[in-house]
């Protein structure tokens, strides 16, 4: 796989990369790199003449995610050779590193694009029996995407070794060389030093909009209305749940309707009737009013006994996800928060008694941050609307989701959707560049619907099909017109 | 990404950061003066990298480069005698390969009195939370990952270190032999932070090596790095079933502890022949793993997780380095295969694991050994046999010389020791420069031997008491002789 991509990979990496070094062999005496004192580079400035090419490729697709594996996948599978760069060690980002679980769902009809239905092959592949197909009704926050977060990074592996894209993990992306608006190479950290990585085409799927701010894309932060960022969530799992003894309690003791569904496929959370429950415990001090804000947990498929904590959500008033000092302020006071909750359910919910937190959340888990300013803006209106447009990649339902001081969900009527056109993921400034996923253009309200994980696979997809189609036809990525890609080749035909 | 921060902070984000916050939200109380004056940096303090104008995040007297357990340690210490310090985390927790690589227990320096101050107030802090260190036989550290990261936010609270999570280090401003600044990739963008004297614990040597300091890689003899290992943890666990099944019927006496301390191994490398040897050895004839996945399984319940163990497997083959990017990133993939086998196959034939699944995997690598410094003192394979001591000793260790795939020494005889010395911590070439953690001057053997936990947290409290002392009293970093500190300020005085 290295030998496609010509470049400085000296001898020695390519032979150790395909196994030959061997205790004592030659190669290792002649080699300047191993074990003796290397002379300090200047591979550290970001001064680009400096810095080395690690790989240059067709695609770089910055960032891991639900959007970016789906863009670099996508990309792959129509021939073209691509780097994903991730900063963390799974693909995934918020579904894998962030706990975030189950995917939400669309709520409509024929939503699921072909990479989604591949997806969910893979899993029934893996011997997990759930029901893939689309779920129009929204049953009190879905079930439709289960997603198991350990098995989803094996099978996104699976999918970037089946279709050869080339990951770069541990790798954060730092900065951008535009040059005639365009982007010729993204700098990233390694745990060597900086490196550039070159390519034809571009796609900024790291959910902070990163790569487009970097290269001089206008951005923009928050709501207009309130000025501040959507709440920002620190989940995680406990395990050694007795699962019965939960429902029972819920359902049978507090009367709470909120789930349809028995163990193992359950679900609780903070309702009308169970209100009372966590107040009580605010009474009691063993919980804050923001720790219990929002509460929520669903059960996870092939994980017996284990929970997944869509809590605590921190404060927006004091923690900004535009802040790097917030972000990091906000880790903190999550982790505090999520032992206070953890004690609580121990304390207080029978089937909790010898639950533990089994694992925190990687990432906090980000609802908005950046967005740019593309070549169309997705406005609320559009959902409203129930908005089609003849460049759409994909449709949707999802209601407009913001979490702040009260959630309120406006739902559309039955059957009613609205799309994203392709335009919202292209830019004036740059013609090589693609964004994909909760960052793309839109304005806070038509952010706060299009963010979920179907949606941000379903425009991944479709960039990478638009990258492939771009190379081939010599037309700059911000030029395509996605309707003009004959149908066959595209993910999602719009409805209109 | 630059720009953004080339516009001076909004009047709302002072306010927020000064705590004012808007709509009488109640204060958390977290937010405290260091945010105002972050915010003050933020509009007033720049400097200038490649050609644009940075915010500078933090003026501070320490900087610690990386959040594991020598970084923790130095920032702790270094706060403690009333210096400020910054602690910047690429991730979202503290603890490094303790919390998220799933390293799990520390191991035992098998050294008596080992433990410093700070050490031993970490074993006193998890029992405080309920989790008992101490197995009842080996000096083992168990403990838990999860309160593990409370606690080190909660020390780091305590003293007043200021934690930047999620923020890369990824060059450095050096002029003179004297770092001025390191610059950071945050949420938001390039930023750099100023110290006095910084300490570099990113395990990596990265801030050393991208300032000046020479350094080496590998062993001088293959070239390859020590093999890098991709931990996990298993939930679903019988561990009484698996307990009766090891210890009882197989009469493997490798455990000396009893549950809920308990561990099971096998190393087909190791001169010690291992019960469970047969059942991974099967494995491979029957075609269900492979040799690589056979030759290394171990695996440790974890305190506070009923049912679940800590895998310390798979290890990676020694093909794939921890100093190269891309086969960095392969050992991911490759390591994530091997790691899901490895639990199929445990699943599948050993008793007690029938209901078992993977619980978390870590989100970093296991790297036992990546770069180390050429420093003032240069640690080697003598140092070990003759029990060195060192009038400027930090610590002292007898974990036997672990160099996995090259070497296994024999145990110091019963009571025996060497010490490190503060001079290996520090280099000719950057005056205010400490080095922390497993990329101290050493050879690769030694470093196989000093590499681990406690002695990792041990170095750092004496980097973070020496960084602070070398402020007070106006003496450079590798100037200070760490026998003149008075000893009562010493972590550690040399048994001469």
């Amino acid at each position: 796989m290295l030998k496609n991509f010509l470049i400085p990979i000296s001898r020695r990496d390519l032979l150790k990369l395909a196994g030959l070094t061997v205790a004592g062999s030659v190669l290792s005496s002649n080699n300047s790199v191993n074990a003796e004192t290397v002379a300090p580079t200047q591979n550290f400035s970001i001064n680009a003449e400096n810095i080395p090419v690690l790989l240059r490729a067709d695609v770089c697709v910055c960032g891991g995610g639900p959007a970016g594996t789906a863009a670099a996948v996508s990309a792959a599978r129509n021939g073209l050779k691509v780097v994903l760069i991730e900063q963390g060690i799974v693909l995934g980002g918020l579904q894998t590193q962030g706990l975030v679980y189950p995917a939400m769902p669309t709520r409509i009809t024929n939503s699921d694009t072909p990479y989604i239905t591949d997806l969910n092959k893979r899993f029934a592949m893996h011997g997990v029996q759930v029901n893939w197909t689309d779920e129009p009704e929204y049953k009190n926050g879905g079930r439709a995407r289960e997603y198991t977060p350990e098995l989803l990074a094996f099978i996104y592996d699976e999918l970037c070794a089946d279709y050869k894209v080339d990951v770069l993990y541990e790798t954060t992306l730092v900065g951008a060389n535009v040059q005639g608006g365009k982007i010729s190479e993204a700098i990233v950290h390694t745990v060597e030093g900086l490196r550039k990585v070159e390519a034809k085409i571009f796609i900024d799927a790291t959910g902070d909009a990163a790569l487009s701010r970097a290269a001089g894309v206008p951005s923009a932060r928050g709501s207009d209305v309130t000025d501040r960022n959507q709440k920002m969530s620190f989940r995680f799992e406990m395990g050694g749940v007795e699962e019965m003894k939960v429902y029972k309690f819920f359902v049978k003791k507090l009367k709470d309707g909120w789930c349809e569904s028995k163990p193992p496929e359950f679900e609780f959370a903070k309702s009308t009737n169970t209100e009372k429950f966590y107040y009580e415990g605010i009474q009691r001090g063993e919980v804050t009013k923001d720790d219990v804000a929002y509460i929520q947990a669903f059960t996870i498929v092939g994980k017996p006994g284990t929970l997944s904590m869509n809590c605590p959500e921190m404060s927006p008033y004091i923690y900004s996800s535009t802040n790097a000092l917030d972000r990091s302020k906000a880790i903190q006071q999550g982790r505090i928060m999520i032992r206070r909750l953890a004690n609580f359910f121990r304390k207080n919910i029978p089937g909790f008694k010898n639950a533990y937190i089994s694992r925190e959340a990687s990432m906090l888990g980000v609802r908005e941050s950046w967005r740019i300013k593309g070549k169309y803006c997705m406005t609320k209106d559009d959902y409203f609307n129930a908005q089609k447009f003849p460049d759409a990649v994909c449709r949707s339902a999802y209601p407009i989701d913001i979490h702040d001081e009260s959630l309120k969900l406006t739902l559309l009527g039955k059957g009613e959707f609205y799309e994203v056109p392709f335009r919202s993921l292209i830019t004036n400034e740059i013609s090589n560049l693609m964004v994909a996923g909760r960052c793309i253009s839109a304005d806070f309200p038509a952010q706060a619907a299009i963010r979920i994980q179907p949606t941000c696979m379903s425009m991944g997809e479709a960039t990478g099909i638009a990258a492939a189609y771009g190379l081939k036809k010599n037309i700059a990525v911000n030029e395509i017109n996605w309707a003009a890609i004959s149908e066959s080749q595209r993910s999602y035909v719009s409805a209109k | 990404m630059l720009k953004g921060f080339s516009i001076p902070i909004s009047r709302r984000d002072l306010l927020k950061l000064a705590g004012v916050t808007a709509a009488g939200a109640v204060l958390s109380g977290s937010i405290n003066t260091n945010d105002v004056e972050a915010a003050e940096k933020i509009s007033g303090d720049s400097i200038k990298y490649a050609n644009k104008k940075i915010p500078v995040l933090y003026s501070a007297d320490v900087c610690v480069c990386g959040g594991g357990p020598a970084g923790t340690a130095a920032a702790v210490n270094a706060a403690r005698k009333d210096v400020s310090v910054v602690l910047i985390e690429r991730g979202v927790a503290l603890g490094g390969l303790g919390v998220l690589g799933c390293v799990y227990p520390f191991m035992d320096t098998h050294a008596p009195n080992s433990d410093t101050p700070y050490v031993a107030e970490l074993k006193q802090r998890l029992r405080k939370k309920g989790i008992e260190p101490f197995d009842g036989v080996t000096q083992q550290t168990w403990h838990n990952p999860e309160t593990l990261a409370l606690i080190h936010d909660e020390m780091c609270e305590s003293s007043g270190v200021n934690i930047l999570y999620q923020t890369v280090v990824v060059d450095s401003i050096t002029s003179g032999g004297k770092i001025s600044a390191v610059i950071v990739q945050t949420i938001a963008g390039l930023a750099a932070v100023k110290a006095k004297t910084f300490i570099d614990a990113t395990g990596d040597a990265y801030l050393a090596r991208c300032s000046g300091v020479d350094y080496e890689r590998g062993y001088e003899k293959t070239g390859n790095n020590q093999p890098l290992s991709f931990r996990f943890e298993m939930g679903g666990i019988d561990t009484e079933k698996l307990y009766n099944y090891v210890a009882i019927e197989l009469q493997e006496d490798w455990c000396k502890s009893k549950l809920p301390y308990f561990e099971i191994a096998e190393a087909m490398h190791r001169k010690q022949r291992y019960k469970l040897e047969e059942l991974m050895a099967r494995g491979v004839e029957t075609g269900e793993i492979t040799q690589d996945e056979a030759e290394y399984m171990q695996g440790y319940t974890i305190i506070g997780k009923n049912g679940v163990m800590s895998m310390n497997c798979p290890e990676i083959p020694v093909k794939f380095s921890a100093t190269d990017p891309i086969s960095y990133s392969k050992a991911v993939t490759f390591g994530r295969k091997m790691m899901r086998n490895i639990a199929r196959y445990l699943i599948k034939h050993l008793p007690g694991f029938e209901n078992a699944f993977i619980s978390r995997e870590a989100v970093m690598l296991g790297a036992r050994e990546s770069w180390r410094i050429k420093g003032k003192y240069y640690m080697v394979e003598d140092d070990y046999h003759n029990q060195s001591r060192f009038v400027d000793a930090v610590c002292r260790t007898a974990w036997f010389i672990d160099a996995h795939g090259e070497k296994v020494s024999e145990k110091l005889p019963k009571g025996g020791y060497y010490e490190i010395p503060y001079r290996a911590l520090i280099s000719d070439k950057v005056s205010n420069l400490i080095v922390a953690g497993r990329c101290i001057s050493a050879s690769f053997i030694l470093q196989a031997s000093m590499r681990i936990q406690p002695t990792c947290a041990s170095i750092g409290e004496a980097a973070g008491i020496a960084a602070a002392f070398g402020i007070k009293n106006h003496v450079a970093a590798n100037e200070i002789d760490w026998a003149k500190i008075p000893a009562h300020q010493r972590s550690y005085v040399t048994a001469g």
